[in-house]
């Protein structure tokens, strides 16, 4: 793919038509203008030119920079306490602000998935995506309370999570990093094969829920589709995870009777359970084996340092991927099973429906002599869906805010 | 704490009714001192709690003691032989509500010392960090000691919002509660009590996912309260910071506090002793990873040598390294190069990692001078697939570490002993152990930092070879000593501290202020980071990184 090449071209008419500006703004403004003023973005410009800690007092102001600098990448940070293009070299220059945020990149799976590596990515492996962005954001919901997730495609390979409730934008350094640490099970570098290990004889709620998310699609998606016992190579890697050298051995023996990785998952999860339960002398160490070796191949893998820093910068929704030309689109949980990478509109097919629409318009009203009726561009294209999602997180982020208005009002007035 | 300029410190006819003031072992310390103090006394017992603090440092490096009953048996150990016995006597002070006139005075005592030394940490933040970090340690190790009234009446002079959980949610709840609670925590479900606070106020038990969290309520059994307290005295000692600033501006040209004040600063900045002077080569570091590397550098040096490459948090602890045991800022540049364009072109270096290695070298960004990072640091760093640093010892599976200490030529016996250690999680021991084999002594500081361990092993190969000179012999461990290599004008360490054992910081002491790359509460209040005019735009990307290694080197531990 090519669209470098274009990029330049075609983002004029992008910011100009597509890029959702007032609903950027309402987003990122959270109902005060000061929320947004003090925001910091940062643009990456061709050939890399890169500004740091910009900042507009209005939607006008950003509107124009943007359509001005035509960024290839725009990048969101913390909101601070005064505004950062004019504070930024001030002595008080300090983040209060930031959404929790989450990246999942699949080159984090590359020791786990099979079928593609580094930056490629096909639907086979997108299940590892997808199930990430179920297990989080039912944690999210579940056990911290969180109501306000935006959940969006990077643009290639990964998603982001953008949790926006007020109280996760407010957490400090030391909080961001006990919920990524929560939610952070596997562990461990290259000299760590065995890279979930879960402590004491239960299963804690979370991770059990997790649990039951990935057993259900455990054996077609991991054993069979990604085929993880599926070579010798693949073979030696999963028992690498086992630190018994004779259990190790017996395992090696046991795979080498089936030709399946079905089969040779099915002798294995017998063999580790006959071990709990006739009593061996090492069943404590494979008490939650199954269950750890599961979790290595299909929990999420988060990069948490991005988690944790208050002014950590992430890439903005509605960039488009530079390499790819694919619009950083939200999605939600909900229908994140039907979400592929594949369908997300490009840049150039989001302008060739326009440009379509456009002339289809043209020649109806030509024919029928109708008055132009004003269609707002994003409509005429498949980016529509998307901006209906944005829309729909946006309406529930306001109404909370008139809700909690209500009730502080409601509070006033019982004096 | 107000302070007049005369003699004797006085603000206030002191009140006769210490009963009234101290009636708890353990104190929040929410209200300063008052009364008169000699000078003298303001002295020892400014001196006497900073000694307490660096024991209790001291002791939190210990990653053997793995109880709070083994913990605090060490710490009084220690506290006791340094004639510091009020302070063992309050580690384990139950709150007895009938205290004796030596219970009351051993309060005030512990009272009027940690607001002394309030004033003295609470302008810059490494100290101030390093300070909150170690009363935080001592209040956890004192309130496991209380007792059940001890608790409760802490609970009710300190409204302490948290609510106990009803029958009814127990029953709702019972499964999770069961699930996620520490079996050490719950023995009866029935018989224990929960209290439900807000997930931010029990951070601790959030983040090793030992506590039943449901919409972002935590459920903590009575056991775990501690967290729940530590989480309040923590905030309050950030809170009060700024009250101890003005008060200290309110003393301005007390000659003999203000120095007393800085003194007991001086003493902890030169603790974090890890600097070597000379300049060390960059052809010599192959062979010192075998001489004179901790087994965690030594690792990384390999990986990188071997792989070209290091991920970001190695290239981190592997470069602040070097830049301690003096390495170049021109030399490390060249050296990152050498290895990282085996495999990437230039350009891609320089404009991707050349200006991470100037900015731990403070010549780039916020020119914040990094320090090597100490041991808690790297032991608990996160580390994901691909990476190669972290604590070897904590880091890496048996299988793994046993494979590479035997490829590193360690016998059988020792492989054992460094291996088991580790296992227990006793990772200062296996890096004592690993000294000592590569050695053939102990070294004579606790190894609690990279880059102490460097300087110790520099010293006794510089020893043994002026003895070898002396006795003008044969190297005998030519093995571990090359002539080039033991001469001590390469690595030695300057400022060998005499301080009490080898007290260490959480958090690096570098010589500027780092204000700015704290994002923690405190950061929010009152930081003045010092930034230098960047000119944008610039073409690096990799500008990003500030943020990371500020991260890096901010977190709380
Ligand atoms: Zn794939």
């Amino acid at each position: 793919m090519d669209h470098l090449e274009h990029l330049a071209d075609l983002l004029p008419t992008y910011y100009a038509r597509l890029f959702p500006f007032p609903d950027y703004y309402r987003w990122l403004s959270y109902g005060n203008v000061n929320t947004f003023s003090h925001r910091e973005f940062s643009f990456t410009l061709e050939d890399d030119i890169y500004l740091r800690f910009q900042s507009f007092k209005s939607l006008k102001e950003l509107e124009l920079e943007i359509k001005r600098l035509l960024p290839f990448k725009i990048d969101i940070g913390a909101v601070y306490n005064v505004n950062p293009k004019d504070y930024h070299k001030g002595a008080n220059f300090i983040p209060v602000e930031r959404e929790l945020v989450f990246d999942i990149d699949m080159t984090d799976y590359d020791d786990v998935r099979t079928c593609c590596s580094s930056t490629d990515i096909c639907s086979k492996c997108w299940k590892f995506m997808t199930l990430a962005c179920k297990i989080l954001d039912s944690a999210l919901r579940l056990d911290f309370g969180y109501k306000h997730i935006l959940w969006v495609f990077s643009g290639r390979r990964g998603i982001h999570c953008w949790v926006c409730d007020s109280n996760a934008r407010t957490l400090t350094t030391t909080e961001r990093g006990a919920v990524a640490e929560y939610l952070q099970i596997i562990e461990g570098g290259q000299y760590m094969k065995k890279k979930v290990n879960l402590p004491g004889d239960k299963i804690h709620h979370s991770i059990k829920r997790a649990l039951e998310m990935i057993e259900a699609v455990f054996v077609p998606f991991c054993v069979e589709e990604q085929d993880i016992l599926g070579t010798d190579e693949r073979m030696e890697n999963f028992l690498q995870i086992i630190s018994d050298d004779d259990a190790r051995q017996e395992l090696k023996t046991l795979f080498g009777q089936y030709n399946s990785s079905k089969d040779r998952w099915n002798i294995f999860v017998k063999y580790i359970q006959n071990k709990k339960t006739t009593g061996d002398k090492k069943w404590y160490q494979y008490r939650h084996l199954i269950e750890e070796i599961m979790l290595q191949y299909a929990y999420p893998r988060l990069d948490i340092a991005v988690s944790k820093g208050l002014n950590h910068l992430l890439k903005s929704p509605f960039c488009v991927h530079p390499k790819t030309g694919k619009v950083c689109i939200p999605f939600t949980a909900n229908t994140v099973d039907k979400f592929q990478p594949d369908n997300v509109p490009t840049i150039t097919t989001l302008i060739e429906e326009i440009n379509e629409f456009d002339l289809k318009d043209k020649t109806e009203q030509e024919t029928y002599d109708l008055n132009a009726k004003k269609i707002k561009d994003y409509k005429k294209t498949s980016i529509n869906k998307s901006l209906r999602i944005f829309q729909e997180f946006l309406w529930n982020l306001s109404n909370e805010r008139k809700d909690s208005r209500l009730k502080q009002n409601d509070e006033k007035m019982d004096f | 704490m107000e302070y007049t300029k005369k003699r004797r410190l006085t603000i206030k006819p002191k009140s006769n009714g210490l009963e009234d003031i101290y009636q708890h072992d353990l104190q929040m310390y929410d209200f300063p001192p008052r009364g008169e103090l000699l000078l003298t006394e303001f002295e020892q017992l400014a001196k006497e709690r900073l000694r307490l603090l660096q024991h209790v440092e001291n002791n939190a490096v210990r990653t053997d003691l793995k109880t709070p009953e083994e913990r605090k048996q060490n710490l009084s150990t220690a506290l006791t032989k340094d004639g510091l016995k009020y302070y063992a006597h309050l580690l384990y002070a139950k709150s007895c509500n009938s205290p004796t006139e030596t219970d009351l005075e051993y309060r005030r005592k512990d009272h009027i010392s940690h607001f002394i030394l309030r004033l003295s940490y609470c302008f810059e933040s490494d100290n101030l960090s390093w300070f909150i970090n170690q009363e935080v340690e001592f209040f956890k190790l004192r309130f496991s000691s209380l007792d059940k009234e001890g608790v409760e009446k802490l609970l009710n002079t300190h409204k302490i919002d948290c609510q106990q959980i009803t029958l009814e949610e127990k029953d709702k709840f019972r499964e999770e509660l069961h699930l996620s609670t520490s079996s050490a925590r719950i023995k009866n479900i029935d018989v224990t009590e929960f209290y439900k606070v807000p997930f931010h106020k029990v951070t601790d038990l959030v983040r090793s996912r030992r506590v039943y969290l449901n919409q972002g309520i935590a459920f903590i059994p009575q056991a775990d309260l501690v967290s729940l307290f530590a989480s309040y005295f923590k905030k309050n000692l950030y809170d009060g910071m700024p009250e101890a600033r003005m008060s200290i501006g309110r003393m301005y040209g007390d000659e003999r506090i203000t120095s007393c004040l800085k003194s007991l600063n001086n003493v902890v900045d030169k603790i974090s002793v890890v600097w070597t002077t000379d300049t060390t080569p960059v052809d010599k570091l192959d062979e010192l990873s075998k001489t004179s590397y901790p087994l965690c550098m030594r690792i990384l040096h390999e990986a990188l040598k071997t792989h070209h490459h290091l991920k970001n948090s190695g290239r981190m602890q592997y470069g602040l390294f070097i830049k301690g045991i003096g390495v170049t800022m021109t030399d490390a540049l060249s050296f990152w190069k050498t290895e990282f364009t085996k495999k990437i072109d230039l350009a891609k270096f320089d404009k991707e990692y050349a200006y991470s290695i100037r900015h731990t070298y403070g010549k780039e960004g916020k020119q914040t001078n990094y320090t090597p990072l100490g041991c808690p640091k790297i032991i608990s760093s996160s580390v994901s697939a691909g990476e190669y640093h972290g604590c070897a010892f904590k880091h890496m599976d048996q299988n793994s570490l046993r494979q590479k200490l035997f490829n590193y030529g360690v016998p059988a016996a020792t492989i054992n002993e460094i291996a088991d250690l580790a296992r227990e999680q006793n990772y200062l021991g296996a890096c004592t152990a690993y000294f000592k084999f590569i050695h053939k002594r102990m070294p004579d500081k606790l190894i609690s930092h990279p880059n102490v361990y460097f300087a110790e092993s520099r010293v006794i190969l510089a020893n043994n070879a002026t003895e070898l000179e002396n006795k003008d012999r044969l190297s005998q461990s030519g093995r571990f000593t090359s002539p080039g290599l033991a001469s001590p004008s390469i690595g030695t360490p300057r400022n060998i501290d005499k301080g009490i054992g080898t007290p260490l910081r959480n958090t690096m002491t570098p010589k500027r202020d780092r204000g700015s790359m704290s994002s923690t509460k405190m950061g929010r209040t009152n930081m003045t980071p010092v930034r230098t005019a960047r000119a944008t735009p610039k073409r690096i990307e990799t500008h990003l990184n500030d943020d990371d290694i500020a991260q890096l080197m901010s977190e709380d531990m």
